[in-house]
């Protein structure tokens, strides 16, 4: 099991096996230390890189519109990748956020088209989202059915209620103000990005500080030595679920309200651009690891594939091709330079 | 009382001056010059050569000529009347397959027949299957959308083979199999493009327009849609080019940050055609984020008609002014009258119905009779 963001054996040493003590650079201790950290690290020169080849095939990839673009269009998809983090690195899966975030923004588009205060809809919406998580969560630890099946019923679920939720497949009618979460900036800041950041820092300071954060790396580490440390192991699983299901609702009152619609269409496939973010990210399929800044990084790379590809003009047909590339390779030099810094770094902490 | 009969006068007079401003607004404003460029016809390009490397229509291989007939009318008696009739749509998520199943429910309930709609969910395998579904339950008549054309003319042809009377409407198979309702795909977003360029040339004048698409690139029948806008357009604006066509999946979430992206690199973009709805109000949504939402932006166009578009072609606030309906009533009636007639044994695989992309004045007389026959509430 790994410690919640790597463990800190030490200040300056580690011992070697005859138990004396070994000086090392204080970096490359810290990598060896930490391999999440490096991993985030990767990954983060990964997205650096693009950005500069982005930017060189268009000046107007580096601008401060098009970052706030960017940030308007990554923020559900931090929001949601934050809680999917949480739930893979507890060795689970939800494959439902596409379609709850659908009937959430639907929940609220038709409270606020029927005249409920805003913020009465989307309490409503964020309640549903937890509802539906709740009922993942409870069948898959009591029943021991497998999450994948779970939450890929309840995506039909979802993606079901959202259409019978609203007569005419659009929701129209919505109050002038629907739009202001998505479209509103602080400073220069889009609404929706700040929302997404909040989030991610809740998630990463509760899953580095708090034992809630220690329970879901050891349910995910181990399950069964964790249940007989004394880790709730079933509450923590539910909680986990419950969370996806509202930050799903989130991104989905985020996602309506910029778009400017109820629409039970929405949010087609996003589960698979949630996974990627978080694999891209460094959250280990098989639990136990993962980083939230990590996954906002992997987040960002999904979304500056896109937004650098059409902004360098690259056709459509061709566009698919270069994110299925782009994304292996991010995957793969991530995980090769992740190895050779380890090497490094063990030949270098190798007792003289 | 006195207080509330005060109250009343003035919420009364406030509203009368909010409404004479409105008016006021709307005299001189984009709603009215849309509505008075607008027209009914075709446009022919002023000059051919802007024209000449557009594409040519891929989707209508058969021709658009329409059998003759009153397809468009309700007939005094059908065929179809005591009979079992299946109906299958490409997908009830979208609002014109909405409207379409709501056609078919109140023709089955005016000419009782018994009615069964299998929805497709725009998923390849679920069409397969709910042909399969069709040909268990072997109603005595079939109206079919087939989501794919290439995909539709076996699946067509196990229904035929079955027995079943089976005519196919909205996207035409790619071999002549059996009768079918389809749109003039070119011609129909081609008047937009006409109605676009009138009403740019209006507002604008000689400024030149640069184009950006929010695309379906893997659907021939959208390929007629773009195709067709620009050669209605560039018939009219042979300067205008095309800055670049972004793929916005069909659907308002993927469209949103499509339209986001054209924009951000684009720009001196001021017209933007969406291949749908979800298209221009994706487009819509991103003008609304980065600040540039305004009628003086340019011209936003789309085809199909739908509800929540309507309140942007009606605004004077909204660069959107120039609409082509994709009418999903025309479409349920001309299938009705065709399956009819099928099942009497008065077509043959060759028959086929060709239904017009209606223009939509911008207007509020315009939307109002749009919205009333199509999208009936």
């Amino acid at each position: 099991m790994n410690a919640p963001f790597g463990s800190h054996p030490s200040k300056n040493s580690l011992k070697n096996g005859e138990g004396n003590s070994v000086q090392r650079p204080s970096v490359w201790r810290s990598i060896v230390a930490d391999r999440q950290k490096l991993q985030t690290i990767v990954t983060l020169l990964v997205l650096l890189l693009m950005i500069l080849v982005f930017s060189f095939f268009n000046p107007r990839f580096l601008t401060l519109s098009n970052f706030q673009n960017l940030a308007r269009n990554t923020a559900p998809l931090i929001i949601a990748a934050s809680a999917m983090t949480a739930v893979m690195i507890a060795r689970g899966l939800d494959l439902s956020v596409g379609s709850v975030l659908a009937a959430c923004s639907v929940v609220a588009a038709s409270l606020a088209v029927k005249g409920v205060p805003l913020p009465l809809a989307f309490l409503a919406a964020l309640a549903f989202g937890a509802l539906i998580g709740f009922l993942n969560g409870a069948i898959i630890v009591r029943m021991r059915v497998s999450p994948i099946i779970v939450t890929l019923g309840s995506l039909n679920i979802a993606r079901g209620i959202a259409y019978l939720i609203t007569p005419s497949a659009i929701l129209v009618g919505l109050p002038p103000n629907w739009s202001a979460i998505g479209t509103a900036k602080l400073g220069p800041f889009p609404m929706p990005i700040l929302i997404a950041a909040v989030v991610a820092l809740v998630y990463g300071w509760a899953s580095q500080r708090t034992k809630f954060g220690k329970h879901v790396y050891a349910v995910g580490g181990n399950e069964e030595a964790a249940r007989l440390s004394g880790v709730p192991v079933e509450r923590t699983l539910i909680s986990l679920y419950v969370l996806s299901g509202m930050m799903a609702a989130l991104a989905g009152i985020v996602l309506s309200s910029r778009v400017g619609s109820g629409d039970p269409n929405i949010g087609v496939g996003f589960e698979l651009e949630v996974i990627a973010a978080v694999i891209i990210g460094g959250t280990s399929l098989s639990g136990g690891e993962g980083r939230i800044m990590g996954t906002v990084i992997g987040a960002i790379i999904v979304g500056v594939l896109s937004n650098g590809l059409n902004l360098s003009g690259v056709e459509p047909f061709w566009q698919y091709v270069a994110q299925g590339l782009v994304l292996i390779a991010a995957v793969v030099v991530d995980k090769r330079v992740n190895e050779r810094v380890l090497k490094i770094g063990r030949r270098r902490a190798r007792p003289a | 009382m006195t207080i509330l009969k005060s109250l009343s006068l003035g919420v009364a007079a406030g509203a009368l001056l909010a409404l004479s401003a409105v008016a006021a607004n709307a005299a001189d404003g984009p709603v009215a010059i849309a509505g008075a460029s607008f027209s009914t016809e075709l446009c022919e390009p002023s000059d051919p050569a802007a024209v000449k490397d557009i594409p040519a229509a891929v989707s209508g291989f058969t021709g658009y000529a329409s059998e003759p007939g009153t397809w468009l009318e309700q007939p005094a008696a059908s065929a179809l009347t005591g009979k079992r009739v299946a109906l299958s749509v490409m997908g009830l998520g979208q609002p014109y397959f909405l409207a379409i199943k709501g056609h078919w429910e109140q023709l089955a309930a005016k000419y009782k027949f018994d009615l069964k709609v299998y929805d497709g969910r725009f998923d390849a395998g679920t069409v397969q299957k709910l042909v399969d579904d069709i040909i268990s339950d072997a109603p005595d008549a079939v109206a079919f959308a087939p989501l794919d054309s290439g995909a539709a003319v076996p699946q067509v042809k196990r229904m035929l083979d079955a027995g079943l009377k089976v005519v196919t409407y909205n996207v035409q198979p790619t071999e002549v199999v059996a009768p079918r309702v389809f749109a003039n795909d070119f011609d129909g977003p081609r008047l937009v493009g006409c109605n676009a360029a009138r009403y740019y040339k209006a507002k604008f004048g000689d400024k030149p327009a640069i184009i950006g698409i929010v695309d379906l690139p893997q659907l021939p029948q959208v390929q007629d849609r773009k195709n067709g806008f620009l050669y209605g357009f560039k018939s009219l604006i042979p300067t205008a080019v095309v800055a670049q066509s972004v793929d916005g999946g069909g659907v308002i979430d993927k469209a949103n940050p499509a339209a986001a992206d054209l924009l951000q690199g684009n720009p001196e973009l001021n017209v933007i055609f969406g291949i749908n709805n979800d298209s221009s109000l994706g487009a819509i949504a991103a003008m609304k984020a980065a600040d540039s939402y305004s009628p003086d932006w340019g011209v936003v166009a789309s085809v199909d008609g739908s509800e929540p578009v309507m309140a942007e072609l009606g605004s004077d606030a909204s660069p959107l002014k120039a609409e082509s309906g994709y009418p999903p009533y025309d479409f349920s009636l001309a299938t009705f009258n065709l399956l009819g007639a099928t099942v009497e044994g008065k077509t043959n695989p060759n028959t086929q119905v060709v239904v017009g992309y209606p223009p939509i004045n911008p207007t509020e007389e315009g939307i109002k009779a749009w919205l009333t026959q199509q999208y009936p509430r």
